[in-house]
């Protein structure tokens, strides 16, 4: 089929033309999605295409970054590996500014992702996260696809974290506390990292802290991961200090539990440095339950009440906030029901019958654990996990 | 009223909290009272002893053996040297014989069993054949029960003629509050306003105005006590503390019968003060200050605002206290027993201190500039004791933690005291960061400090933070004047002068040349009647109850070897500064 639709040399012949003399970006960009176009019709000559689109993108700016963006979001099993490469080499140029651009980026990548090309997908967005500092919300569909792929999203958290760089270890955090899989378990990925350097396996315990402190199950799940794939003592007990202060001492919950579920799968090593983590534990809230209630010490009446009407209106403004952003408030109508437990409607079918719907009401709740520093050492655990964050690797 | 007064009797624990009360009740009644309990043990038997006349009866010498509580059989006659009858037979055959001045040894003599509560049935008969055995012509025994007590209080100190029923309502109101700190508190100031403010021109309402607060005192503090709650009557206390000196004051360095019996009271105050700090720290601080969060979870706050605040208030509470007893320590003999375990107690405190800011972080960076009051007296304390490293480790954190605070907006130090306010601190922008920052003796006092210890890492920190990013802060700090020995007892007026605009940023001698030669300028401090007279603590505790920065003054002490001087007015004081 194709062959019948093969252009003329003429064609190209004009394209090339235009490509050396016009510098106009519109127009670069258009020769760029044409010449992308023309390979599906002429597959004898795809090199000579891939060229155009490559020059056409190179020559250009920011429309024709757009473009290759584009042809790259239509990407499918027949387009050239050539062409992939090509285009990809060119989108670390992007315009940060350009959200259209970046949503074209994000969905091919996306496509990349679906078509198996996955170390492309994620060099490309983690290239553009460095350079232009992104932030993870401009790589949604992309980064969902890493959080439904659990092997992909332990490489992808593993490998960021391990890299240090501000952006990346922020998406880090985001793909495990984004949206859709808050909290999740991650492991680390051996291929990842070297965990006969100790060295290696802290930087990566302390990058851990840092940046999935808000998300202590991950944080939890993925210390007790390194811990288990170290190889000396040393260094064992270094992640164990770590999975003490900063993590359990603040989450003292759900944390412990998943490393409690977890620990007779661990080597007798790793049970060990744990059972020194429960004393420790132990020691400390057996320290805190002995201290009987000191009244002196209570904030007063006065303070209570100011504060539970500071709390309120904060509550307020963050529900109208959340109000704002919700999809649901913008497809129907807000009903506030004030009394029962059941919603009672009439549906008038149009032909003059109504029929009872009744609804029963459903409770939902979120859980979330508070950092217990958060109340005792507020600024002292932001200057931990801030030095945990900007910490480097020691050469 | 006599319910309240009879509850609080029977509520006293120890011998010596009875004793304090008594020798005040009895000379309110207009008795001579000769012997007073003295520190240690009681003399054969007898804790008070008094002369004069009850209800018109002939002059008579009342000897008073004390017993808190009721009275039961194991009290009675046991091995214990607390027993009864050992010490009525003391009373009888060693102190009536040797010890009792020669010119009463002819007056009839009453031996009064003095307890807090009952004498329970069951050591009844025994108690009524002793005396039965014992009685004579000159000798008689009487009972004093906590009903008779309560009684003679209630007539002599707090009835309707001696104190008005509005100041008995606040009295009333202050102890049915004590679960309500703030209150209670409140109510017993205006009851101390309403006292203090009558007329009290006269010598005689003097002393019965400042008994009447001191059982006011103690009653507060043995309800609170009950209801293990102590925060009203400490600041309670130190509030009697101040408002009482501003009458002691005035009988200070005399030696008439008034300023005895004010002077007294005003021991007995001190003591009610030390009694409870003793039995609030001992409970609160000293048991759980080696466990790491132990007593910032103990605040039980909705936010950590709540922790800093009152753990700030709690260290500088604890290092006062220390302070104190190292004051207390040197109104004893050197070298005695007394004195070395006081010293021994208030080396405790400056260590509780030290374990309170290690185990509870918060105390690394103050929320309010003024909580510097709070910082400045444990680090007064730490001076005292001579630990230069832990005041650099606790200074370099606060200026470290402060740093980091302002640059990345989390609460810095600031200006604010309404609490709703401090609840919003910090607000995000540059404005706000200025307002909120337009002065502070907290950052001049770390300078100072660093530049006496030589700490030059410190210096340097605070110097270019100011250099950076407090250009705008005026640095300053303050000292008190000619007008503050009339107001720093009774905080009724704004006092003092201010240096402003103190360099941190030139060398740590110049700086502490501007300091230090200030205080030269302003020696009205060493005019103060609390310093003059030797109860310097005293005005440490009016900087901590009213909020001033603490004298600069008592630091320099401590920086350059103490003058030689006989003009120096500290000189004939009861107890020297250091």
């Amino acid at each position: 089929m194709r062959s019948n639709n093969k252009p003329s040399e003429a064609v190209y012949a004009a394209l090339e033309g235009i490509l050396s003399t016009d510098t106009c970006d519109d127009m670069l960009a258009t020769i760029a999605r044409t010449a992308a176009n023309l390979i599906k019709h002429d597959l004898s000559q795809v090199d000579r295409l891939i060229d155009l689109v490559d020059k056409a993108v190179e020559k250009g700016e920011d429309q024709a970054i757009n473009a290759a963006a584009s042809i790259l979001a239509s990407v499918d099993k027949q387009m050239p590996e050539e062409l992939i490469e090509k285009l990809l080499a060119h989108l670390n140029r992007v315009n940060p500014e350009h959200k259209g651009t970046i949503d074209q980026i994000d969905y091919a990548m996306h496509r990349l992702i679906r078509l198996g090309k996955m170390d492309a997908a994620i060099n490309t967005i983690e290239a553009l996260i460095v350079a232009e500092n992104l932030e993870p919300a401009a790589f949604d569909s992309v980064l969902h696809d890493i959080q439904r792929d659990t092997t992909l999203l332990n490489k992808t958290v593993t490998r960021w974290l391990l890299n240090g760089n501000a952006s990346l270890c922020r998406t880090a955090a985001f793909l495990v506390g984004g949206r859709h899989g808050a909290n999740v378990t991650v492991e680390v990925d051996p291929a990842e990292i070297v965990m006969t350097d100790g060295r290696e396996a802290i930087f990566l315990a302390r990058k851990i802290c840092g940046h999935l402190f808000m998300n202590p199950v991950s944080a939890a799940s993925m210390l007790l991961s390194v811990l288990q794939q170290v190889q000396d003592n040393n260094t064992r007990i270094q992640i164990g200090k770590l999975i003490l202060n900063p993590l359990l001492i603040n989450y003292p919950g759900k944390p412990q539990k998943l490393i409690n579920e977890r620990r007779k799968s661990s080597s007798a090593e790793v049970q060990e440095v744990l059972r020194q983590i429960d004393m420790a534990l132990d020691e400390y809230f057996e320290a805190l339950r002995s201290i009987d209630e000191i009244p002196e010490l209570y904030p007063s009446e006065a303070q209570r009440e100011a504060y539970h009407r500071y709390n309120s209106r904060k509550i307020e403004e963050s529900y109208k906030e959340a109000e704002k952003k919700s999809v649901l408030l913008g497809l129907f109508t807000k009903q506030t029901l004030l009394y029962g437990r059941t919603s009672v409607n009439y549906i008038h079918d149009g032909q003059g019958k109504a029929h009872r719907q009744e609804i029963p009401l459903q409770k939902h709740s979120v859980e979330f654990e508070f950092p217990r520093m958060a109340q005792l050492d507020p600024l002292g655990i932001e200057h931990l996990l801030a030095m945990f964050r900007a910490g480097r690797r020691q050469e | 009223m006599k319910l309240i007064i009879k509850e609080y009797l029977a509520s006293l624990r120890e011998r010596e909290e009875l004793d304090a009360v008594l020798p005040d009740l009895l000379s309110q009644m207009g008795m001579n009272v000769f012997s007073r309990p003295g520190r240690g043990t009681r003399q054969d038997g007898v804790d008070v002893a008094a002369l004069g006349s009850i209800d018109g009866d002939e002059e008579t010498v009342y000897l008073f053996s004390i017993k808190p509580g009721d009275l039961r059989r194991p009290d009675w006659n046991s091995a214990s040297p607390q027993s009864l009858r050992p010490s009525l037979d003391e009373i009888q055959d060693a102190y009536i014989r040797n010890r009792l001045p020669k010119q009463h040894r002819e007056k009839k003599i009453k031996i009064c069993i003095c307890v807090g509560g009952d004498i329970r049935e069951e050591v009844r008969q025994d108690i009524e054949g002793y005396k039965d055995r014992y009685s004579n012509e000159q000798v008689s025994f009487e009972e004093w029960n906590g009903d008779k007590i309560a009684s003679l209080i209630e007539s002599y100190f707090l009835r309707e003629e001696l104190l008005p029923e509005a100041a008995r309502s606040r009295l009333r109101k202050a102890l049915a509050l004590i679960d309500e700190p703030d209150i209670s508190y409140k109510h017993f100031a205006i009851l101390v306003d309403s006292i203090l403010g009558e007329d009290i021109s006269k010598a005689a309402q003097r002393i019965r105005a400042v008994r009447q607060l001191s059982i006011c005192l103690w009653i507060l503090f043995a309800w609170a006590r009950e209801q293990s709650n102590l925060e009203s009557t400490y600041r309670a206390a130190e509030l009697l503390l101040l408002r009482l000196w501003n009458i002691a004051r005035e009988y200070a360095g005399k030696k008439n019968k008034t300023a005895k019996s004010i002077h007294s009271v005003y021991r007995s105050v001190l003591n009610t003060y030390l009694n409870v700090g003793n039995e609030l720290f001992s409970k609160s601080v000293l048991p759980h200050s080696s466990k790491i969060h132990g007593l910032s979870s103990a605040v039980r706050g909705s936010t950590s605002l709540d922790i800093n605040l009152r753990l700030f208030d709690l260290a500088g509470r604890t290092a006062l206290y220390g302070i104190w007893l190292l004051w207390y320590a040197h109104t004893f003999q050197e070298g005695s027993d007394h004195q070395n375990v006081l010293l021994e107690t208030s080396s405790t405190y400056a260590d509780t201190l030290k374990q309170l800011v290690n185990n509870n972080p918060i105390l690394l960076l103050p929320i309010k500039d003024d909580q510097c009051i709070d910082v400045a007296l444990g680090v007064l304390l730490l001076v005292m004791n001579g630990d230069q490293d832990s005041i650099e480790g606790w200074l370099a954190n606060i200026i470290d933690r402060a740093i980091f605070a302002y640059r990345f907006q989390y609460p810095y130090p600031c200006n604010i005291s309404a609490y709703h306010e401090l609840l919003e601190h910090p607000q995000h922008d540059d404005t706000y960061q200025q307002n909120a920052t337009v002065g502070s003796i907290l950052y001049p006092f770390i300078s100072i400090l660093a530049a006496m210890i030589e700490a030059h890492e410190l210096y340097a920190a605070v110097k270019s933070f100011k250099h950076d990013k407090l250009q705008h802060c005026n640095f300053q700090y303050w000292y008190p004047d000619d007008s503050s020995e009339n107001h720093l007892y009774v905080n009724d007026e704004i006092h003092g002068a201010n240096l402003s605009g103190i360099d941190v940023e030139a060398a740590p001698e110049d700086l502490l040349k501007q300091v230090f030669d200030e205080c030269d300028n302003m020696r009205q401090f060493w005019e103060l009647t609390a310093v003059k007279h030797g109860f310097w603590p005293l005005v440490l505790t009016a900087c901590r109850h009213y909020r001033l920065p603490i004298p600069l003054h008592l630091f320099r002490e401590y920086w350059t070897p103490p003058k030689v001087d006989d003009t120096d007015p500290v000189a004939d004081t009861d107890a020297e500064i250091r």
